[in-house]
C-alpha cells in the first residue's frame, strides 16, 4: 500500500504536467496556411510525459535516499525559506541588512558558534556588497542605509 | 592565420589570464568540497561569466571545471570522500594507497595525468571539430533536428539508469523551453499573463536553481557529515612523475581516448568516462592480482578519462550545438547569451572566438599542474571544516547570482521554484541533467521541427528522404530500442543461468 501511494506521488505530478500541457495548448493559433502552430510540439511533449507517468507508475517506487533527523529538516526548512524571504523583504531591508541577518541566521542552524555567526554574516554581507555592486555594478537595494556606497 | 593570431591576442590579455587564474581557484575551491559538482561550480559562474566577453566567458567555465574535476580527487584521496562525481570510481582505491603512506604519489598521479587527459582531449577536439563543422555545413534542417533527437536520446537511453524518468525529465525540460513567444508567430505560450515570462523562463536563474539548491538542501538534511580524519602529510608529489608517465603511457592513450570519445556522448560526462574507463581498466590489465592490491593502474586510467571527457564534451557542442554534458549545456546557453552561436557556421563568423576556446583549454590544462599543487597543500585545512558551513555563503550567492543576471527579483524566485522543483526530483528518483539539456535544445528541436514541417507541407515520410537524415533515424530507432533489448538480454541470461539448475 506504501509502496502503491509512493509510485502515485512520483508519477501523478509528471501526468497532470503533461495533461495540462496538452490541454493548455489546445487553444494556441495555427501558423497561417498550415494545420500545426505554436500548439504542436508542446502538445508532443505532454503526451510523451504522460506516457513516461504510467511508465514510472509501473515501476517499483525509488528508494528514499535522505533519511534526516528533526534537526536537519528545520535546518534545511529554514534555507528552503530563505529566497522567499529575500524577496519578500529585497526593497524594503535593501541587501546589507539581509544578507547578514539571513547569513547569521543560516550559520546558525548550522550548529556554529552564535558569535562566529555574527562575524559569518558580516563577512557575506561585506563581500557580497563589494563584489556584486561595487565591482559588477549589480544594483542591489541600500534599504534604510543609503550612505552605503555603490 | 589571422583568426588564429587574434584568438592568441584575446586570450593573451590581463584580464582574460586572471579570469582563468580566478576561474581555476573558484573550480579548485568547489571540487575539493566533497558533495560539490563541476556542473555546481559552473552555475555558480554563470551570473559572473555574465559580465564578461565571450571569450573570457567560456574561458572561466572550462578552467573552473577542468579544476573542479581534477580537484576532487583531493578528498577523495585524503578522506575517502570524492569532490565530484567524477571522481568516486576510484576512491577505493585512492584512499586505501594514501593510507599505506602513498598519499603524495597518488595526487601526483591525479594532478599529473588529469593534466594530460584534458591536454588529450582538447587535441582531439582541436583536430576534429573544423573536419565535423566542414561536413555539417552540408547539413538541412532535417538532419539536425534528427541529430538532436538522437542526442537527446542518447543521453536518456543510453546513459540514463531510468528510462521513464529520464525521458519524462527531458520531456519537462524541453516543455520549459517553450514558455515565452513562440519563435514562428510570437504567439505568448504558458506565460499567464505574466511580462516576465514573455522572453522565456530566464536560463541562468532556472540552472541555479536546479543544480545548487537541491545539493544545499541536502546537505543540511544530512546533518554533522562523519568525515574521517584527512592524511596531514601528502608527502612529495611530484617525484618519479617522470618514470609514471612513460610506465603507463599506453593506459594513458587509451583511457584519454575512451573519455573522450564518452564524453562526446551526449548526456555523458565525466564521471561515466571515469566509471568506463576504470571498468575497462580492470579488464584488461595484465596483472589483476596487482590491480586489486597496489597498482595504480585503475586511477592512471579513471583520473585521465574524466578529464579528457571534459573536453569531449565540447565537440557535438560546438559543431551541431548538441551538448555533450550539463556544463558544455551551460556553455552553449552562454554562447547564446553573448550573441555568439554554436553550430557549424561559427568555424566562418566567429572562428577567433573559437580558436580562443581552444587555446584556454590548453592554458587551463597546463595551469593544473602548478595551481593543483597549490590546492593540495591548502586542503587539509579546508577539509577540516564541516560542510554545512559553507552552505550559508553558498545559498546567498546563489540568490544574489539569480538577481544579477538580469537586475530582476524574478530570477530569485524562479531560483528557489526550480529549486524546490529540482529537489522533489531527485528525492524520486528523476535526474535533473536532462531538464537542463532540454531547456538548452529546446529551441532547437522546435526550431528545426518546425522548419521542415514548413517546408514538407506536414508530410512526415519526407522527413526520412535524405540518406543522411534516414541513418540518424535509424540510429534514433536504435538507440529507442535499446532498453528493450537490454531487457531481452537481461532475460536470456536469467534463463539460460537457472536451467542447469532445474535441471539437478
Amino acid at each position: 500500500m506504501a509502496d502503491l501511494a509512493r509510485r502515485l506521488g512520483t508519477a501523478l505530478p509528471v501526468a497532470a504536467l503533461g495533461v495540462a500541457a496538452i490541454w493548455l495548448s489546445r487553444d494556441f493559433p495555427t501558423v497561417p496556411g498550415q494545420t500545426y502552430g505554436p500548439g504542436l510540439f508542446p502538445a508532443v511533449l505532454g503526451w510523451v510525459l504522460t506516457a513516461c507517468a504510467l511508465g514510472v507508475a509501473l515501476q517499483p517506487a525509488a528508494k528514499q535516499t535522505v533519511s534526516a533527523s528533526s534537526e536537519g529538516r528545520l535546518a534545511a526548512a529554514v534555507y528552503a525559506l530563505t529566497p522567499a524571504v529575500l524577496l519578500a523583504g529585497w526593497e524594503s531591508a535593501g541587501w546589507p541588512i539581509l544578507s547578514f541577518a539571513l547569513g547569521s541566521l543560516l550559520l546558525a542552524v548550522g550548529r556554529v558558534r552564535w558569535w562566529r555567526c555574527l562575524l559569518g554574516g558580516a563577512m557575506i554581507a561585506v563581500i557580497t556588497w563589494v563584489l556584486f555592486p561595487m565591482l559588477l555594478r549589480v544594483p542591489l537595494p541600500r534599504g534604510p542605509l543609503p550612505f552605503i556606497p555603490y | 592565420m589571422d583568426a588564429l593570431l587574434r584568438a592568441f591576442t584575446m586570450v593573451g590579455q590581463p584580464e582574460v589570464l586572471l579570469t582563468i587564474v580566478v576561474s581555476s581557484i573558484f573550480g579548485l575551491v568547489v571540487g575539493f568540497i566533497p558533495g560539490l559538482t563541476a556542473t555546481m561550480a559552473t552555475a555558480l559562474l554563470v551570473p559572473f561569466a555574465m559580465f564578461l566577453d565571450p571569450v573570457p566567458a567560456i574561458a572561466s567555465i572550462v578552467a573552473a571545471t577542468a579544476m573542479a574535476i581534477f580537484a576532487g580527487d583531493i578528498p577523495g584521496t585524503l578522506l575517502r570522500l570524492p569532490g565530484t562525481p567524477a571522481s568516486a570510481a576510484y576512491v577505493d582505491q585512492s584512499y586505501r594507497l594514501a593510507m599505506a603512506g602513498r598519499a603524495g604519489e597518488i595526487l601526483g598521479i591525479n594532478v599529473v595525468f588529469s593534466a594530460l587527459g584534458g591536454i588529450f582531449g582538447t587535441i582531439v577536439l582541436v583536430t576534429s571539430a573544423p573536419l565535423l563543422a566542414d561536413y555539417a555545413l552540408q547539413l538541412s534542417s532535417f538532419e539536425f533536428f534528427w541529430l538532436a533527437v538522437l542526442g537527446l536520446s542518447c543521453a536518456v537511453f543510453v546513459v540514463g539508469d531510468n528510462v521513464a524518468k529520464g525521458l519524462a525529465a527531458l520531456a519537462f525540460g524541453l516543455l520549459l523551453a517553450t514558455v515565452g513567444r513562440d519563435y514562428t508567430s510570437g504567439f505568448p505560450r504558458f506565460t499567464f499573463d505574466e511580462a516576465d515570462l514573455l522572453d522565456g523562463i530566464p536560463f541562468v536563474p532556472a540552472l541555479i536553481g536546479f543544480f545548487a539548491l537541491p545539493e544545499i538542501l541536502r546537505t543540511m538534511l544530512g546533518g554533522a557529515v562523519a568525515h574521517g580524519q584527512p592524511i596531514t602529510q601528502a608527502g612529495s608529489i611530484f617525484s618519479g612523475m617522470i618514470h609514471a608517465v612513460w610506465h603507463w603511457r599506453w593506459n594513458f592513450l587509451r583511457s584519454s581516448a575512451l573519455g573522450t570519445a564518452v564524453g562526446a556522448l551526449p548526456g555523458a560526462g565525466a564521471d561515466t568516462a571515469a566509471w568506463t574507463a576504470y571498468a575497462v581498466s580492470k579488464k584488461l590489465t595484465r596483472d589483476p592480482h596487482a590491480w586489486e592490491r597496489d597498482s595504480v593502474e585503475g586511477i592512471v586510467d579513471s583520473t585521465s578519462a574524466n578529464n579528457a571527457a571534459l573536453s569531449g564534451a565540447w565537440i557535438p557542442a560546438l559543431v551541431f550545438a548538441i551538448p555533450g554534458d550539463t556544463i558544455t549545456a551551460i556553455a552553449i546557453a552562454v554562447l547564446y547569451l553573448k550573441n555568439v552561436t554554436p553550430g557549424p557556421s561559427i568555424f566562418l563568423e566567429n572562428a577567433h572566438v573559437l580558436y580562443a576556446v581552444f587555446t584556454t583549454f590548453f592554458v587551463a590544462n597546463l595551469l593544473m599542474i602548478p595551481l593543483g599543487w597549490i590546492a593540495i597543500r591548502a586542503a587539509i585545512p579546508i577539509l577540516r571544516m564541516p560542510r554545512q558551513v559553507l552552505m550559508a555563503p553558498l545559498l546567498l550567492f546563489a540568490c544574489v547570482g539569480a538577481y544579477a543576471v538580469d537586475n530582476n527579483v524574478f530570477g530569485i524566485g524562479v531560483m528557489l521554484a526550480c529549486g524546490l522543483v529540482g529537489y522533489w526530483m531527485e528525492h524520486h528518483g528523476y535526474p535533473v541533467g536532462p531538464v537542463v539539456l532540454g531547456m538548452v535544445m529546446g529551441r532547437l528541436v522546435e526550431e528545426h521541427l518546425m522548419t521542415s514541417l514548413i517546408k514538407v507541407q506536414g508530410d512526415l515520410t519526407r522527413f526520412f528522404e535524405r540518406p543522411i537524415a534516414t541513418a540518424l533515424a535509424v540510429f534514433t530507432l536504435i538507440v529507442w530500442l535499446l532498453p528493450l533489448l537490454r531487457w531481452i538480454t537481461k532475460r536470456l541470461r536469467r534463463t539460460s543461468a537457472t536451467r542447469p539448475a532445474s535441471q539437478v
